[in-house]
């Protein structure tokens, strides 16, 4: 009996160090490949799946599209479903478009990207200006991390995102209701040479144009 | 004659929808014509995905929508393009709640008031429950119904013009693809993906 106690609580510290081992070799490796994969993805595209569930997690919204950025501040969300749904950053102003509401809204990207999700994946590299970022270690196959707004307008709670290698996977952004968006992007590429016109858009005829 | 009017004008699915509720049979004590002089019951409970913008003075909103309308009341959640919520809106027996994603919340007892005020644009949210099924709501208003040249229909009730169109028909009710809701230099408009009639 008592050595099975004296075993148990070896085991158990045991365990506890291995825990702490990873955890501290896991927080250096996710942040590491948060900022590597910052530094070394100067553009970016990929399909991606968003799922929008809510605080009961069931599925209330399913989306797709691609995604292309061009770091510092440009990227285009092309939804094809919602069909016709467009964000597009050019740098200096966020540019959203419906066509078949034949609407378009246009911030300015400070205003507009500061802790936004866009921020993570197509800002500068100064992220802990905006982030306070925490490893999770890894789940699965993905190695996770948790990104704080420091703003309290981000309008997010948190977001998470989960790297596979070096390459980033899914982001889980989480609102201030409790909903969670899942962004999955299947087939990252990296540094793809992409036209400057992917980053401009100009409002179509007889579209409206509002300025929030 | 209204009736005939109307029907007359409707389109296909408008006609298919009185040919349904024909043969579902009415109960007899149900009203052969509801508020508006129109065939059909008025749907109590439905869900609503799509997309929402809103424009006035220049400025305005734009986002994705999801709304639940049932008997006890209505809840609109206004969200980001990326599905974050902006602002939940909930109506019931009491009023009206807002609540905006930094957590405030708002009271009123209607929806177009609070809005308003808390939005900078009014959704008459009350009324949008019979107009989007092609009906003035019960009581209130001058209204006119009519159809447009393009096979959809336009209402006026309580000084809005409400405009809907892109038809199709969910479990035998026509409901529009497309609505515009416009007073006073307002324009709201939806494109809607997905109705459902009935509890989830």
């Amino acid at each position: 009996m008592k050595i099975t106690s004296t075993l148990l609580r070896h085991f158990l510290a045991a365990s506890c160090c291995l825990c702490l081992l990873g955890a501290s070799v896991a927080q250096a490796s996710s942040l590491d490949r948060l900022h590597r994969f910052v530094q070394s993805t100067q553009t970016g595209k990929s399909h991606f799946t968003q799922l929008v569930l809510d605080k009961k997690l069931a599925t209330v919204q399913e989306a797709n599209g691609t995604l292309e950025f061009s770091r510092p501040g440009k990227f285009r969300w092309t939804y094809e479903k919602p069909q016709g749904q467009l964000i597009v950053g050019d740098g200096e102003k966020v540019w959203v478009y419906d066509a078949e509401l034949k609407q378009v809204t246009v911030r300015k990207l400070d205003q507009a990207l500061g802790s936004t999700p866009a921020a993570l994946l197509a800002g500068r590299n100064d992220l802990e200006k905006f982030f306070v970022l925490k490893d999770l270690g890894k789940r699965g196959s993905l190695e996770w991390l948790e990104a704080t707004p420091k703003s309290k307008e981000s309008g997010f709670e948190l977001i998470r995102m989960g790297f596979k290698g070096d390459l980033l996977d899914v982001m889980e952004l989480r609102d201030n209701f409790g909903q969670t968006t899942v962004i999955r992007f299947p087939d990252l590429q990296r540094n793809p040479v992409l036209s400057p016109d992917r980053f401009t858009f100009t409002p179509p005829k007889g579209a409206d144009v509002i300025g929030e | 004659m209204r009736f005939v009017v109307a029907l007359r004008r409707a389109s296909p699915q408008v006609l298919l929808l009185a040919l349904l509720a024909g043969c579902a049979g009415l109960p007899p004590t149900a009203p052969v014509l509801a508020p508006a002089g129109l065939p059909g019951k008025v749907l109590t409970v439905f869900n609503m995905n799509g997309r929402i913008g809103a424009r006035y003075d220049g400025k305005g909103f734009y986002g994705n929508v999801r709304w639940r309308h049932d008997a006890a009341g209505d809840e609109v959640w206004l969200l980001s393009p990326l599905g974050q919520a902006v602002a939940q809106l909930t109506r019931d027996a009491g009023g009206v709640d807002l609540l905006t994603s930094d957590q405030r919340r708002f009271h009123a007892a209607d929806a177009e008031t609070l809005t308003e005020d808390v939005l900078g644009w009014r959704l008459p949210l009350q009324g949008l429950a019979y107009w989007v099924q092609g009906r003035p709501a019960p009581g209130g208003g001058a209204e006119a119904r009519e159809a447009t040249a393009d096979g959809g229909v336009r209402l006026r009730q309580a000084g809005w013009t409400i405009e809907l169109d892109k038809f199709s028909v969910v479990d035998g009710a026509s409901l529009p693809g497309s609505v515009s809701l416009r007073r006073d230099g307002l324009e709201v408009k939806l494109a809607v993906e997905r109705w459902q009639v009935g509890r989830e």
